[in-house]
């Protein structure tokens, strides 16, 4: 399999909440992440990939074992009153291919003490220390649950380059979820879009960035049949914005303002016009 | 096997940082008090043992506190590893606790000799020696397939229950105690020779074995349908 991560039609359902025939797949050497609303969907799916909870439909393929992943989630798994070596110290045993030297270095990378129990690291600091352990047992997929959130505009480049780094050898590939869509798109190959528990777009970021243009004109230069193909359509005191697929320029009146848009800007209007595209 | 080792290894760290001398001494001091409310040296054993069953079961409140279950899946540990490591941790830490009360027992028995401040009838000693451990122990297998089958915050109730056992048992006892006719009768209901004693700790010995089985095989049935 080129792919390392395969989910086909992949649902599941809470009370009040559910997940409706997700499917994507991750190719090895890439990154993917994963965008979406509080609540949408994002945290169930990467726990179903790692085993926690059980699809009610669907299959999950995975092209590496459990030892071979590596995961960040918001809060780490790890016993509040541990101290950062004593993590290492519990949780190497379980990866036959643990990298002491590795670890060691991101620990000083990250500037995390040794002694520092975990539950006197900040929220940042938490990230960190998971991020190290992830990347420190020759794991071949990463999967981080906002792994940025809670850090600093300097330490979430930092992790960016760590995640591009990661894929560098083509084999190795990142899952994330991630609110910051600055983050996803400096660092993601593949984007995944989730609304309310379905995916709206799965495919290349570029492909996705290539897809919609932000268009935005005066008040009234659309009629009402043009008005459906403008997504997130928000009218202000002088005229109105929105974003449309290319495609669609051509039944639109040629003074609109059409530009290049941005990941941020994709993800406002596709929420607010909570309209599905493939 | 590495993994089972490893797992109950982990465990022991999970509860390791809150076993210190400071929360032994509480164990310690709780265990003397109710000994001598209770007017009894044998107290000694079930109260030492029953603190640390209790202790023992910290990994599931640890464990969902700190999202536990969910590390294991990440690091490879089978379910099945899980149920058996946290029985074999359980079981270990059972024997730790029982050579604890012991050595609580023996300060207690010289303590209370010095003084002269606790006595035991015989039917006093059968009470707290065999009758709590056991009750304790087939009480901890029921514990132990419900703490697998939901979270600990929702299977507290059953931590309270053996509190509430042994408190009833003490308060039986200290009857026994100030009944002679009923300690006597007591005692007597142990077999005397010893063939007998042997076959009366097998049979206890066996009905455990089959407690601890049918909880393995329960708790192992439930854990699998689990999600985290």
């Amino acid at each position: 399999m080129t792919n390392i991560l395969e989910l086909k039609n992949f649902s599941k359902s809470y009370p009040g909440f559910s997940i409706k025939d997700v499917s994507f797949t991750l190719p090895k050497g890439y990154i993917c992440g994963f965008v979406g609303q509080n609540g949408a969907g994002k945290t169930t799916i990467l726990k179903s990939i790692l085993g926690f909870t059980r699809p009610d439909s669907g299959t999950i393929e995975l092209a590496c074992c459990a030892e071979e992943i590596g995961v960040v989630m918001e809060a780490p798994m790890y016993v509040d009153e541990w101290t950062v070596a004593e993590v290492e110290m519990n949780l190497s045993p379980f990866y036959p291919a643990w990298d002491c030297v590795a670890f060691a270095r991101y620990l000083e990378q990250f500037a995390l003490d040794r002694k520092k129990k975990i539950k006197a690291l900040s929220r940042g600091m938490k990230m960190k220390i998971q991020l190290a352990v992830a990347l420190s047992h020759g794991a071949k997929l990463l999967i981080l649950d906002e792994p940025t959130s809670g850090l600093d505009p300097l330490a979430r480049d930092e992790v960016c380059d760590l995640l591009r780094e990661f894929v560098l050898d083509e084999s190795r590939s990142v899952l994330f979820s991630s609110h910051i869509t600055s983050d996803l798109e400096k660092t993601a190959d593949y984007i995944n879009f989730l609304i309310d528990g379905t995916i709206v777009y799965a495919g290349t970021k570029d492909a996705l960035l290539e897809k919609y243009v932000r268009v935005a004109g005066g008040l009234g230069a659309l009629s009402a049949e043009q008005k459906r193909c403008i997504i997130g359509y928000r009218e202000h005191g002088t005229g109105f914005e929105g974003m449309c697929e290319r495609a669609h320029l051509r039944i639109l009146p040629q003074t609109l303002l059409a530009e290049a848009i941005a990941l941020d800007d994709i993800f406002i209007c596709m929420n607010k016009g909570a309209k599905l595209h493939e | 096997m590495n993994k089972l080792r490893a797992f109950i290894r982990l465990d022991f760290s999970t509860v390791k940082p809150y076993l210190n001398i400071k929360t032994l001494l509480i164990l310690g001091v709780f265990t003397i008090f109710v000994s001598v409310l209770n007017g009894t040296v044998s107290m000694f054993l079930g109260t030492g043992f029953m603190l640390g069953m209790i202790f023992g079961a910290n990994p599931f409140a640890i464990g969902e506190k700190c999202s536990l279950d969910a590390l294991y899946i990440t690091l490879g540990i089978s379910k099945r590893t899980v149920v058996l490591g946290r029985y074999l941790f359980v079981l270990l830490f059972d024997i730790a606790s029982i050579l604890f009360a012991f050595v609580l027992s023996a300060f207690g028995v010289f303590g209370a000799k010095a003084l002269g401040i606790l006595q035991d009838s015989g039917g006093t000693s059968v009470a707290a020696t065999i009758l709590i451990p056991v009750v304790l122990l087939l009480m901890q297998m029921f514990q132990l397939s419900r703490l697998f089958k939901t979270s600990y915050s929702k299977a507290k109730f059953v931590f309270v229950l053996p509190i509430l056992m042994v408190t009833a048992s003490m308060s039986f006892i200290r009857i026994l105690a100030n009944n002679t006719a009923t300690a006597a009768r007591l005692s007597s209901a142990l077999p005397e020779s010893f063939a007998g004693k042997v076959l009366f700790g097998a049979v206890i010995a066996a009905m455990l074995a089959l407690a601890a089985l049918c909880s393995y095989r329960r708790s192992i049935a439930i854990y699998k349908k689990r999600d985290f």
